[in-house]
């Protein structure tokens, strides 16, 4: 279990982080979002133990980052966003230097090496060099760096940034490995549809502020949809008046004048007999698709774009 | 059998892979050897053409040698070492090692020992333009063993001024200044305040004596040689008089003074450097 107590952190007058205080369950992804500079990066530094709080703490299974940083690190494995390069060392060395620096034994590196390649998918690319590995190879070579010395806790950090969409699928999938192997995963990204598949718990920052932590469910709950996409195979404009009297409302769309948008209770029995009513009328219903809640909503409702017109004053 | 430190094992990996540190150590031999010839030749013009075997030559060449080395050393001890942590955190790579379980002390004596190895691979590869003085004479073995320590000590004191820089800095470039002012600050300010303290404070400073300048200097290499030259004409290697308010006292001879002193200001800036990287806890936290 991970705590976050106050955690607060300044660098002179300004405030990256302030007063972030959770509760993460062992074994939950948590997704860290908000916009840049608010204070994610920060977060998991602290987390991390690379910096230390200007106030607050952070409980890691009973170890505070501040009192005993050391315990703290041999739990944490950590992605950060850029892919530092040693040059002339190959992915077998790169991973052989940090399971030295683990002080790993040689024959639990030799034996570890080769299986946590195979895992990452990089086997065939053992002994190429670090520095001609493509992007997304050299963001798994360093999720293996992070897992060598097998870590509870995984602390990553845009890890699908620059990520083409196979590697990113690919990451994804390791990922889903690692949470069903129950270790707690600490991710922060702008990929927000990655998040929503990824994670069980998200965390919203902004301006170092906390605006949001809870389950994805109750997140996206928050902010579901009442509306139900309807797309007809031919105009029945009788629709309008059935759905009047289940007591839903019928919003053409601009696009495509087969689809309509039909909003009204989100209860699943009052959406069945709407359906009912639909085909008991003979409207020809080709599908009827309750909305799925949208991270991407949720996070542009609870955060302000104030930020977003600063950083694109011409957009 | 205990591993081999892991951050000098990948230093020495990296740095000899590459080939800018073979074009380096190529360089360096160049200018020493370089140098060396063009004195040999000016003492052999000197003698109007005739063989110059003698001692006074093969004195001359050698610590020709030895200055030239020690300049080498000055310059790529400090400049390499002063790169390998601020390097890293260039490269967004000191912080993964900072989160291994590597202690403070092995990172730093890792970053060390790598400088410090390539200055040895430097001083053994210039082994066989010390064995030319052999031949020409004038040198004993006792003296080479001698210049090796000091310029051995040398470099690792720069080496670990470098990696006190490179503790502090954000940038490779900005540990190399700082480090080059503070080693070429002892190698000037020294020498001037030795000239101009007699002046200054003349009620303090005895003059009739060399002492307080041997103990002044002993932490500058150059003036180590100069002072041990005198040693060796007096055959008082291992020895030396100290005189300290009036009263004259024996005590180890110059060189050894200065290797002392090298290495107690290594130690302080080992343990300084150790302390930068030890994660700062904080009492009481809950």
């Amino acid at each position: 279990m991970i705590e976050f107590r106050s955690v607060s952190k300044s660098y002179g007058n300004t405030h990256a982080l302030v007063s972030l205080s959770c509760v993460i369950p062992r074994g939950a992804t948590v997704g860290l979002i908000g916009p840049n500079g608010s204070g994610k990066t920060t977060a998991l530094r602290l987390l991390t133990t690379l910096i230390t709080p200007t106030s607050g703490d952070i409980i890691v299974d009973g170890l505070s980052v501040c009192a005993d940083p050391t315990h703290v690190r041999q739990r944490i494995g950590y992605m950060p966003d850029t892919f530092g390069v040693y040059e002339s060392m190959t992915a077998t060395e790169y991973l052989d230097f940090y399971a030295r620096c683990g002080t790993m034994a040689p024959a639990q590196r030799s034996a570890i090496i080769p299986s946590m390649l195979a895992r990452v998918g990089l086997s065939d690319a053992a002994q190429t060099a670090v520095m001609s590995l493509s992007r997304g190879m050299a963001q798994r070579l360093s999720l293996g760096r992070a897992l060598l010395h097998n870590p509870d806790i995984l602390v990553l950090d845009e890890p699908a940034s620059g990520l083409d969409p196979r590697a990113r699928i690919e990451l994804r999938t390791l990922l889903h490995a690692l949470h069903d192997e129950g270790k707690t995963i600490f991710i922060s990204s702008h990929i927000l549809s990655d998040l929503a598949d990824l994670c069980t718990h998200m965390l919203i920052l902004e301006h170092g502020k906390t605006v949001a932590y809870d389950t994805l469910a109750n997140m996206t709950r928050f902010t579901q949809q009442q509306s139900i996409s309807v797309a007809l195979t031919h105009p029945a404009p009788t629709i309008i008046d059935v759905a009047a009297t289940c007591g839903y409302s019928t919003h053409p769309t601009a696009t495509d004048p087969l689809r309509f948008d039909l909003t009204g209770s989100t209860l699943a029995a009052d959406r069945a007999a709407l359906l009912r009513a639909l085909l008991a009328a003979d409207i020809p219903v080709h599908t009827f698709a309750p909305q799925e809640a949208a991270l991407e909503q949720a996070f542009l409702q609870m955060t302000s774009t104030d930020q977003h017109m600063q950083e694109t004053p011409h957009a | 059998m205990r591993d081999i430190n892991p951050v000098l094992l990948r230093e020495l990996r990296g740095r000899l892979r590459t080939p800018r540190s073979y074009w380096l150590l190529c360089g360096a031999l160049f200018l020493v050897s370089s140098i060396s010839l063009l004195i040999y030749s000016a003492e052999y013009a000197s003698m109007n053409g005739q063989p110059t075997f003698n001692g006074s030559s093969g004195h001359t060449v050698f610590l020709s040698l030895v200055v030239t080395a020690l300049v080498v050393v000055t310059a790529i001890a400090p400049i390499m070492a002063a790169g390998s942590i601020s390097g890293e955190r260039e490269r967004q790579t000191f912080d993964l090692i900072v989160l291994t379980q590597l202690r403070p002390i092995d990172i730093v004596l890792g970053k060390t020992a790598a400088t410090f190895a390539y200055c040895l691979l430097f001083v053994t590869a210039l082994t066989p333009f010390m064995a030319i003085t052999f031949l020409i004479g004038g040198v004993d073995i006792g003296e080479l063993a001698m210049m090796y320590v000091i310029i051995m000590s040398t470099a690792f004191l720069y080496t670990c001024i470098g990696v006190y820089w490179s503790t502090r800095t954000q940038t490779a470039i900005t540990a190399t200044g700082y480090a080059l002012a503070t080693i070429l600050g002892v190698l000037l300010v020294l020498p001037v305040l030795v000239l101009v303290l007699p002046e200054v404070l003349p009620g303090w400073i005895d003059d009739s004596t060399t002492t307080w300048r041997q103990l002044m200097l002993a932490i500058h290499p150059y003036a180590t040689i100069i002072f041990t030259q005198d040693a060796i004409r007096m055959s008082t290697v291992w020895t030396n008089q100290y005189t300290i308010f009036g009263v004259t006292v024996a005590g180890p001879a110059m060189w050894v003074l200065s290797v002392a002193v090298s290495w107690f200001w290594s130690c302080v800036c080992s343990i300084l450097s150790i302390r930068r990287l030890t994660p700062p806890t904080i009492k009481g936290a809950s």
